[in-house]
């Protein structure tokens, strides 16, 4: 024993299958040798040596057990022939430590189990049935041992599977919550599990199967995206699809003159449809080396985590398709609106987007970024209860008249005032027509009284009113709106903000040329008529 | 080989575990409380000691600043515990040898940690070679951040 029991670590197994043997020896008295067949070169069993090659190496060429033979000149031991057995040995499945199973082999010495009599008188044949009966039930033991070791080691592995599982459910969970668009949820899902289920790599497929995004891991080949897509467009696309079609998730097998044909390593595919509902949002594609091919657990812990990962994606297309139709409808009331003149054609939309741009060079916040975008497409919305005759009324306005369009901004503020989510944009846009020296409607504020974001609206408003044509004059150029602003700047405009926003026309010319197209590149209106700027 | 040494009072755990890191190529030794493991550290010395907390004879935390204390040479813990409050407890103990990993623990994570940590080691080991060849800088590996690393 002490000679061979080297090969049995402290690992899973080894120590409880050490003390098994134990008990057996001091039972019967015999020295058990045990050697692990796996493993390079392997150890010559005491028992072999001492038995069967009467103690000296030497004498292998006149022993008479061929696995000796071979097991001394080759690197790795040969399974013992016929049925694991040999006169004194027994092979045996020892519990695994690594991936795959290791055999091991049991030796067995002695003469007679302790107790048998002295002088038994039996026959030699006799003697060797005995021995053979012992030799039996000591290998059915240690079989029996090995099984439910085996046992043990399938139920850790199992163990470690759930753990895994857990772990990723929870993460994906908790990342579900801080997440905005799907696709950070894919790559998050994917890197994952790519982790958990040792995959090459992991692709992701949209609903009409056309590559998405990859997470390679363990790359072996240089371009792992094109691997992917050639994956795709190969004959491996119509199974993939199949899969896809059917909503369970499969295992595949890529033949090797395909895999060779798409440079790749991974011929093992794991493919999860993403199906919420009845709706099928694509597919998560997993690869490993054939020689690892996919298990039945980590199909199930690739479709917990996808089916996870499938409600929140789903949830989030809803709510972005909720969003994108209240743009929508929006836009639709500012259409309708910019329809009763066709003077202020495009008006809010561009008052919109100046509006972020001077937002953005005053570096507010994203949020706020976002209510500027709203308060200008929303700024005149008002107009609605202006009357078409005043509104697109040529020359000036008499006072009654003027008196009439002034209403327009409160009209705006309570025509928005009972939509919740845009409670952020009304003072913008009740505002968005006062004076900085208190001179401006509706409620004459003064300086910075004046919500930040009205002034900014404004300065977007009065820019784009001054550049395009009215009924009562035509377009300013850029350069003659602009020095229209700053001599105004003070009583009627916020001027650090008419300073920045000179900065942001010019930085826009080159960033945003189209919002230049409409304007004419000379003066086509000399002077400005009574009653100063209609925004 | 990487040598680790896992010390878990919960026999079951303590096997799932070392099957877990046998299987990723690391050689394992495991001791079921605190006292037992700190005698296996100084026989074993091994790399990477992955410790529970709640321990008969010695707690894990007590397990892990003595052998932070008395190697010689550079060694990463990794505190395995269900317990919230020892979440800080790398930044407690001002190490970022020490790194708290939640029970239950996720195996995919572990390996990675227990990877970091070898290759941290691994880069202060040979700073600590480095710089033993010079005895005016007489100091431990301990020292590392003071030159630079």
């Amino acid at each position: 024993m002490e000679e061979t029991s080297g090969a049995i670590s402290d690992g899973p197994g080894g120590s409880s299958l050490r003390q098994l043997l134990g008990s057996i020896e001091s039972l019967l008295g015999w020295s058990l040798g045990q050697v692990r067949v796996a493993g390079s070169p392997p150890q010559l069993p005491s028992v072999c040596l001492e038995h069967c090659l009467k103690g000296s190496p030497e004498g292998l060429a006149s022993a008479g057990c061929p696995w000796l033979r071979r097991m001394v000149q080759a690197e790795e031991a040969p399974p013992l022939p016929p049925g694991g057995r040999c006169e004194r040995g027994f092979q045996v499945h020892l519990p695994s430590r690594g991936r795959r199973h290791e055999a091991g082999r049991i030796f067995a010495l002695g003469d007679r189990p302790r107790g048998w009599p002295e002088e038994p008188g039996f026959s030699d044949q006799e003697l060797a049935g005995l021995w053979e009966g012992v030799l039996n039930s000591v290998e059915e033991v240690v079989q029996d041992f090995a099984r439910r070791e085996e046992e043990n080691v399938r139920l850790v592995e199992e163990v470690l599977q759930s753990y895994e599982q857990l772990n990723i459910l929870f993460e994906v969970t908790k990342a579900s919550v801080s997440m905005a668009r799907p696709e950070e949820m894919y790559d998050f899902a994917l890197d994952r599990l790519s982790t958990a289920l040792r995959a090459h790599y992991a692709c992701f497929y949209n609903s009409e199967c056309h590559f998405d995004r990859t997470i390679p891991r363990f790359v072996q080949q240089a371009e792992p995206y094109r691997a992917c897509r050639d994956l795709i467009s190969g004959d491996a696309r119509e199974a993939i699809q199949e899969v896809v079609g059917s909503g369970a998730a499969q295992t595949l097998e890529i033949s090797k003159p395909q895999a060779e044909q798409a440079q790749l390593h991974c011929g093992s595919l794991l493919v999860v449809p993403l199906v919420s509902g009845q709706e099928s949002l694509g597919a998560a594609v997993f690869g490993r080396p054939p020689t690892e091919p996919f298990h039945t657990g980590d199909r199930s812990m690739a479709e917990a985590v996808m089916g996870q990962v499938a409600i929140t994606a789903h949830k989030m297309r809803l709510f972005q398709d909720l969003q994108q139709m209240s743009f929508d409808v929006v836009g639709a009331l500012v259409n309708a609106i910019d329809a009763k003149d066709k003077y202020t054609c495009g008006h809010s939309d561009r008052v919109a987007r100046w509006s972020v741009k001077l937002g953005q060079a005053l570096q507010v916040m994203e949020e706020d970024l976002q209510m500027l975008a709203w308060g200008g497409r929303l700024h005149d919305v008002g107009k609605i209860g202006v009357r078409d005759d005043v509104l697109g009324k040529p020359g000036g306005l008499t006072e009654e008249e003027f008196a009439h369009i002034k209403k327009h901004p409160v009209i705006s503020y309570e025509v928005l005032k009972p939509i919740h989510r845009l409670a952020h944009v009304l003072k913008g846009v009740r505002h968005h027509h006062e004076a900085w020296d208190g001179s401006g409607y509706p409620d004459g504020l003064t300086g910075e009284e004046i919500p930040l974001e009205a002034r900014i609206i404004q300065t977007a408003d009065v820019f784009d009113a001054l550049t395009s044509s009215r009924s009562y004059r035509s377009a300013y150029s850029v350069e003659k709106a602009l020095s229209i602003m700053q001599e105004s700047a003070g009583t009627r405009h916020d001027p650090n903000l008419v300073q920045l926003f000179v900065q942001v026309v010019q930085r826009a010319r080159v960033e945003s040329p189209d919002l230049f197209e409409h304007i004419p590149r000379h003066d086509e209106a000399p002077a400005l008529p009574k009653g100063g700027v209609r925004g | 080989m990487t040598r680790i040494l896992v010390a878990e009072d919960d026999r079951h755990l303590q096997r799932v575990i070392s099957l877990w890191l046998e299987r990723n190529g690391y050689q394992v030794h495991c001791r079921g409380d605190g006292q037992a493991a700190l005698q296996a550290f100084h026989e074993v010395s091994p790399d990477i000691l992955i410790t529970d907390v709640n321990m008969p004879e010695m707690d894990g935390v007590t397990l892990a600043k003595a052998v932070l204390a008395q190697s010689d040479r550079p060694v990463g813990v990794i505190i395995l515990s269900c317990r919230v409050d020892m979440i800080g407890i790398g930044v407690e103990l001002g190490d970022q040898r020490v790194i708290h990993h939640a029970k239950p623990f996720s195996p995919s994570r572990l390996i990675e940690e227990v990877e970091a940590l070898r290759k941290e080691i691994a880069d202060q080991g040979q700073c600590r070679a480095e710089v033993s060849g010079q005895s005016q800088y007489g100091r431990n590996w301990h020292g590392r951040n003071l030159w630079g690393h």
